[in-house]
């Protein structure tokens, strides 16, 4: 335990300034993080400040990796001519000793960030204990963890760069690749769990290898094995089955409640240009009905079919689509890229179209009623919000802020029980506003680095029959419901529809 | 290869022999692709952490923490040696003349050699491996260094590779010779000296050589009625017993003595195989 502390020593005096860099990037990073707790002001707008403050971000991250490589490098596990190989190194306290200088310099600071943050905000940090040691887990595992298992196989900072380099470059064609894959941009994050447990025990098994067996011919093989590994496993994976298998078809007699049909067109009303040559744009508007009173369902990917006179037949493959369907919501469109081939070879005659729906199906749970106040208030255990502006408006939304990870909720407001005064009494629309939160960020607070995620519930605003002006409909007293969704259930629908010409699809309805 | 307990040993051969690679082995600095090492009671592959208390090691081309300064870098190595002597480092210090507040980068590779033989001395290791520490230094910081090894070694076992010949058989006690990885003989260096002599012979007519001659000469080469070879296992009787022999009536006699770089050369020039 001597020798932990002893070598940390050296390496504190060795690096002060390079912690003291860190440490001012950091504060600054703190200093600065209110500004996007706020929304942009105007779309398309995106203020010098914020651009400094993702410098800063991107910064305090670099200055870390420096940090790590620096210090991991400074008792050098590749080479032969080290002075410290022949003195009396313990490896295992010389690999705790690099471990609490980076829990001492990177995650600790990281954590009291974190803490200052929450509290800042009126968020007692105590409460968010499990959420904060998750963040730094987080913050391990792909920030800190990656960088240090370069360190280890490299000899200086320069071999640590093209390493990184071979690895963004990796990864990126990797990426590419996969992206060719029919399914795989819906079905990616299935094989996911396993290419993040390959690339998790690999990096335990580098430092391990090089910390106790110091043999950097292995461990770079052991890491080329790896990426292999992974890029079979990436490359090889069943997409379309796998979205399949994880989203059943839907049986008769399911509890279950979302139907779907795909709305008949007849013909174009205005023509889309979206063509990039080899593909362009067809729009399928889908009439969604059944839904029960306090369900959510989000149609995570949709795959189109056609099947052409003469047996002709395209596949979409599964998409990534990001709708969101509740009761009284009745259509909306999904976008496919056809290849254009097909497209001439099938668009003279009646084709047959059928679309299947992967979806997860939520149950709002117990509802809360809120009632909008003209400070802060609470709306879900890990949520507070104020009356602010909307984003890209003039008009009213609620601006809110979560501890660690943006809640799921499904809000409720009847615009005609709003206390906003309206110039006209047919403004509000009576449709109930909803707005569905994400039902599935979890992200340990952005790795530790935002602790406090900004949101908004949105209620839109009540306009004028002409559709020309807006007013806000939440205001100091108006009263809300929102509850938390509960995953129920996840399936597949299918769909189809007969003699229809692809050319009446090629229009975007709003 | 064994090296004696208490002995200085040398362990020479050309540059590219592998002398550089067998000490890194012995050391566990690299892994040996077959055999062992077995140093003081450790194989040499399990040599780590505390068993590097009883060695030291110096080595023309480590690489020290360059960013430290001379006292600070002799601070940090003495906290992980219980045997350390502050005396000694302190002796050493003043004997080496090094500056204490310099750091390590500004110093030349003379100075560094002494750092690091002082770093290795200071806590009195039972054995000193040194990988050509001479190797481009000026005499007079090679002769104070070799000093200073002899004077702070002690009673501890030294080995130390070098393929400067002159500068080892001023202090060695045992010699080793390696060369393309094999090793050619290993000996106590008066044996080695006592048992080389280049003869010369002065004959009555040219020889007529026919038979074969003693396994323990090397490169005869006759001029005339003059006859030069080296016996490598010189004994005066047997010696004399093997000329009269091979030549007959021997008018003059001449043995001398070998130096070290001349033995070497001689057997460098030996196909590789003989016993030498």
């Amino acid at each position: 335990m001597n020798q932990v502390l002893h070598i940390f020593r050296k390496d504190v005096r060795k690096h002060w300034l390079e912690i003291i860099v860190s440490l001012l990037l950091l504060f600054g990073f703190a200093w600065k993080m209110p500004m996007i707790w706020t929304p942009e002001p105007r779309y398309g707008e995106v203020p010098a400040s914020r651009w400094l403050f993702a410098l800063l971000g991107l910064s305090l991250c670099f200055s870390w990796w420096f940090l790590i490589v620096r210090a991991i490098q400074g008792e050098s596990l590749v080479g032969d001519r080290q002075f410290w190989l022949t003195r009396p190194y313990q490896r295992r306290w010389l690999m705790a000793a690099k471990a609490l200088f980076i829990i001492a310099f990177v995650n600790v600071p990281v954590l009291i960030f974190d803490v200052a943050l929450l509290a800042r905000v009126g968020f007692p940090p105590w409460h968010y204990l499990p959420g904060l040691l998750q963040a730094q887990l987080f913050l391990t595992a792909f920030l800190i963890v990656p960088v240090a298992t370069i360190s280890v196989i490299t000899e200086s900072s320069v071999q640590f760069l093209l390493i990184l380099f071979g690895v963004i470059v990796y990864i990126s064609g990797l990426t590419w690749v996969v992206g060719q894959i029919p399914s795989s941009s819906a079905g990616g994050d299935i094989p996911g769990p396993l290419v993040i447990t390959v690339a998790a025990a690999t990096c335990v098994a580098l430092l391990v290898l090089q910390y106790f067996r110091r043999d950097t011919l292995v461990s770079r093989w052991t890491l080329l094995g790896s990426a292999c590994v992974i890029a079979i496993v990436c490359t090889a994976a069943p997409y379309g089955r796998l979205v399949e298998h994880a989203y059943p078809d839907l049986l008769a007699g399911s509890l279950v409640s979302a139907g779907v049909r795909i709305e008949r067109k007849s013909t174009a009303t205005r023509d889309d240009n979206s063509s990039t040559g080899k593909t362009l744009s067809l729009y399928i508007p889908i009439d969604t009905s059944g839904l029960v009173q306090g369900s959510l369902v989000k149609v995570d990917s949709a795959r189109l079919t056609i099947y052409a006179p003469g047996g002709l037949a395209w596949n979409s493959g599964w998409i990534s689509t990001g709708h969101d369907l509740w009761p009284g919501l009745t259509r909306f469109t999904q976008a496919f890229d056809v290849s254009s081939e097909f497209y001439s070879s099938a668009a003279g005659s009646a084709v047959e179209m059928r679309i299947g729906l992967a979806v997860s199906e939520y149950r709002e749970g117990t509802a809360k009623q809120v009632t909008l106040t003209a400070g802060s208030f609470n709306v879900t255990d890990d949520g507070m919000c104020a009356i602010g502006q909307r984003s890209y408006s003039y008009t009213a939304s609620l601006q809110c802020k979560s501890a660690l990870n943006e809640p799921a909720f499904a809000a409720h407001l009847d615009p005609m029980s709003t206390t906003c005064t309206l110039p006209d009494s047919t403004w509000p629309s009576l449709q109930l506003r909803r707005y569905d939160g994400n039902a599935s960020a979890d992200f340990g607070g952005g790795a530790g680095l935002f602790p406090v995620q900004p949101f908004q519930i949105d209620f839109g605003a009540a306009t004028n029959p002409g559709g020309d002006k807006a007013v806000s409909i939440v205001c100091p007293g108006t009263k809300f419901s929102i509850a938390t969704p509960v995953p129920f259930s996840r399936y597949r629908i299918e769909t189809e529809i007969q003699a229809v010409h692809l050319a009446s699809y090629r229009a975007f309805d709003f | 290869m064994a090296v004696p307990e208490g002995s200085v040993f040398g362990l020479v051969g050309p540059n590219g022999a592998g002398k550089t690679t067998a000490i890194k082995i012995v050391m566990n600095i690299v892994h040996a692709t077959s055999g062992r090492a077995q140093v003081l009671s450790w194989d040499s592959r399990d040599l780590a952490g505390s068993a590097f208390c009883s060695i030291g090691y110096v080595s023309e081309n480590q690489k020290l923490p360059e960013w430290m300064g001379v006292k600070d870098f002799l601070a940090y190595v003495r906290n992980f040696y219980p045997t350390w002597d502050r005396e000694l480092e302190n002796d050493l210090v003043k004997r080496f003349d090094l500056p204490a507040k310099r750091k390590l980068k500004m110093l030349s590779r003379g100075m560094c050699m002494k750092v690091a033989l002082a770093s290795s001395l200071a806590y009195r290791p039972r054995l000193i491996v040194m990988d050509e520490p001479f190797s481009g230094l000026d005499p007079l910081v090679r002769d104070e260094l070799i000093e200073c090894l002899l004077r702070g070694a002690g009673e501890a076992t030294v080995l130390i590779s070098s393929h400067d010949l002159a500068e080892i058989e001023t202090f060695a006690t045992h010699i080793g010779y390696l060369e393309a990885g094999q090793l050619r003989f290993s000996e106590e260096l008066r044996t080695l000296a006592s048992r080389f002599r280049q003869i010369e012979l002065a004959l009555a007519a040219p020889p007529l050589l026919h038979g074969a001659l003693p396994e323990s000469w090397m490169h005869l080469d006759v001029s005339d009625s003059t006859v030069r070879f080296i016996e490598t296992r010189y004994d005066p009787g047997r010696t004399a017993a093997n000329i009269l022999q091979v030549f007959g009536d021997v008018r003059n006699a001449t043995y001398s003595s070998m130096s070290l770089r001349s033995i070497f050369l001689a057997i460098a020039r030996v196909p590789r195989g003989d016993n030498v």
